[in-house]
């Protein structure tokens, strides 16, 4: 437990004197310097977890430790965060140097020179001097973010707590506010914890993250592996755009191989990447990744029968968007020059070793994988 | 929407707001002509007498000079308005946002004591005000006044604390101020309208009150409000010409122009500039 900066041991939380629970049993550790991302749909519980992080919630049950410093019980000011809200949460009245100032001000004993030093200092890293006079009122969004910033990390805390930061920016100044907290975060060596329902955002910005659904934590792995391997159905939903696809199909073992049939083609998989401990009947749903999907001439080996709806442009790729049975869709990931047809039949390859095997009852992914590197605890 | 494009038929609308305006809009231009006039209708400022000396009238009343009755009106609104805020502040603060036994009472409790009629309970008044020994007193004019309308201030002054986003007094929080910093720093200046809104309104229903202070102060015209009421005799007939009753009233309304002229911007802002809420 050397570098751990927090740990969160089997907390629940409930709003409602135990009746129900946001959060069930939820145990989660970040090393120092890391940048975790909480992910997950509204209302999953995310955001509860960040609160009783920063003090503001208290858990129900369980143990929050800073380093080896139980913090259950410690107020928000004396756990040395800073925190930015989803709404900046700015002081209306105050002006912008007066509202980066005000946790300096709460301090006991610090001069007039000290805090002007400060708050220019912390002014000039995250590019707002210029603004210092105006009040918040007057700023757009992105350079009220970039104040709500500011005040966080003015105080030098160890930790940086943002819920859903960039929820209120254009898609454009996300991208840039993103890069510039991930580097911000790394100059000045901070553990940061990311509350988001974006998972390109998630991706994109943290080291590690932990996906979340109905208060559990699905999933806790770096970005590479939750989108290769993801643990369960929920997760392999949930993370890459544009998302994975989901074919049903029944598994038999054929000597040293399974056969699945799937309604638009029968796939071989090698026996031994499927866990057979895993499986609680012979109905699994197999997830393969657009990209892992290829365009062939001819009914080859590992092949699917679809039929093509329409063709979307993202600029280097076209994603088709294509249909087996009734209404059950298809997205494969192809070149510009696909040549290809509207409302004609299309067979696509699936490229092998790529394909997830998800029990359909448990929805847990029954796929065995050369190197699994598991990390941290699962709730 | 563009300026040309009006409403079809909204001349109606203006029509129909013009004509209904005008019912107020005529007393208070008769009020000001008559103000100025003899009865005969010549310019004259003699109804005024009453700003600088005694004036012997009809049936025997002499009008006193008014500015006391001016001084004691300002004392007694100003009393009425900051007991007002200051009492509905903390409470209206506490019921928006902490969490007690018997919250929800309370607060239906607000509503309903909000719909009494103050003369329904003014014998409860009188027994109270005299077994506590301030019958007589402006003191008591003041609790009865303020402790009638309270309900209704501290409902509506929740109302501004209810918008106020939690997100800011969390912010404080992990900013390491304390519950009464963020009260006192932030906060205030978040509900500012409303303050304002219960400031202007306490005065103006002050110094307007006439039953309370006709009810439980034994001397006449001690207020503008019972000034112009001893204008008037036993059987409501005007003892003093209506010009000198004009002047008086349009002395009476100035200060709550004056008010509104200069808290209008006040009363009308809202900011909440400092975040975004969704």
């Amino acid at each position: 437990m050397s570098d751990m900066m927090i740990r969160m041991q089997n907390i629940s939380k409930s709003y409602d004197g135990e009746k129900t629970f946001v959060i069930r049993n939820l145990n989660l550790e970040i090393e120092r310097g890391e940048f975790v991302a909480l992910l997950g749909p509204s209302g999953c519980g995310k955001s509860t977890t960040l609160m009783m992080l920063c003090g503001l919630y208290r858990p129900t049950s369980g143990r929050i430790y800073f380093g080896d410093r139980l913090v259950n019980d410690v107020a928000p000011k004396n756990r040395n965060i800073g925190m930015v809200f989803q709404s900046y949460a700015l002081y209306p009245n105050l002006s912008v140097y007066e509202n980066i100032a005000f946790p300096l001000r709460q301090v006991k004993g610090v001069d007039k020179k000290t805090i002007d030093r400060k708050v220019r200092e912390v002014a000039e890293i995250v590019k707002i001097e210029a603004f210092l006079e105006r009040m918040p009122a007057q700023l757009s969004g992105g350079q009220q973010q970039r104040v709500a910033m500011s005040r966080a990390l003015v105080k030098k805390p160890e930790i940086l707590m943002l819920d859903e930061p960039m929820s209120n920016l254009d898609a454009r100044l996300k991208l840039e506010i993103r890069d510039e907290i991930k580097k911000l975060q790394g100059e000045l060596g901070l553990t940061a914890i990311i509350v988001t329902h974006d998972q390109e955002e998630a991706m994109a910005i943290s080291g590690k993250i932990a996906v979340m659904e109905k208060g559990v934590i699905q999933q806790y792995a770096k970005p590479d592996e939750l989108y290769e391997h993801p643990k369960n159905l929920f997760v392999a939903s949930f993370i890459g755009t544009p998302p994975m696809n989901f074919i049903d199909g029944i598994l038999e073992r054929q000597g040293e191989e399974y056969v699945c049939r799937t309604p638009c083609g029968t796939l071989r998989i090698p026996a031994q990447s499927i866990l057979e401990q895993g499986l609680k009947g012979s109905k699994v749903v197999l997830g393969i990744r657009p990209h892992n999907l290829h365009l062939v001439g001819g009914d080859t080996e590992n092949c699917l029968g679809l039929r093509l709806d329409y063709v979307e442009h993202l600029g280097k790729d076209l994603l088709l968007k294509c249909h087996y049975g009734e209404e059950e869709g298809v997205r494969v990931l192809s070149g510009l020059s696909a040549g290809v047809h509207l409302r004609e039949a299309v067979t696509v390859q699936v490229d092998s070793g790529s394909i997830n095997v998800f029990d359909k009852e448990s929805g847990e992914n029954v796929t065995r994988f050369e190197e699994v590197t598991s990390h941290g605890t699962e709730g | 929407m563009k300026h040309e494009d009006k409403i079809k038929g909204a001349w109606k609308i203006f029509l129909f707001t013009e004509v209904a305006s005008l019912v107020v809009v005529i007393p208070y231009g008769w009020m000001m002509v008559k103000a100025f006039t003899t009865p005969e209708g010549a310019f004259t400022l003699s109804n005024w007498s009453f700003l600088y000396q005694e004036t012997p009238f009809f049936r025997g009343l002499v009008l006193p000079v008014i500015w006391p009755s001016v001084i004691t009106s300002l004392i007694f609104a100003s009393t009425t308005a900051l007991l007002q805020i200051g009492v509905t502040i903390p409470t209206a603060y506490t019921i928006s946002r902490m969490q007690f036994r018997g919250r929800v009472q309370l607060t239906k409790l607000m509503i309903i004591l909000d719909a009494f009629p103050t003369v329904a309970l003014l014998i409860g008044f009188f027994h109270v005000l005299n077994t506590i020994g301030l019958m007589n007193t402006y003191a008591g004019v003041v609790f009865v006044k303020v402790g009638m309308s309270l309900p209704g201030s501290i409902w509506l002054m929740k109302g501004f604390f209810d918008q106020v986003p939690w997100d800011i007094e969390w912010a404080a929080m992990v900013d390491g101020a304390s519950r009464f910093t963020t009260f006192r720093k932030i906060i205030i200046a978040a509900v500012k309208p409303g303050s304002a809104v219960i400031l202007v309104n306490s005065f103006l229903s002050g110094w307007a009150e006439y039953m309370l202070i006709n009810l439980f102060i034994y001397s006449n015209g001690s207020t503008v409000s019972t000034f112009i009421g001893l204008m008037l005799d036993a059987e409501g007939k005007t003892a003093v010409p209506y010009g000198v009753m004009a002047a008086a009233s349009l002395l009476y309304v100035l200060p709550v122009i004056l008010l509104f002229i200069v808290s209008q911007k006040t009363l009308l802002k809202v900011s909440q500039g400092g975040s975004k809420q969704l």
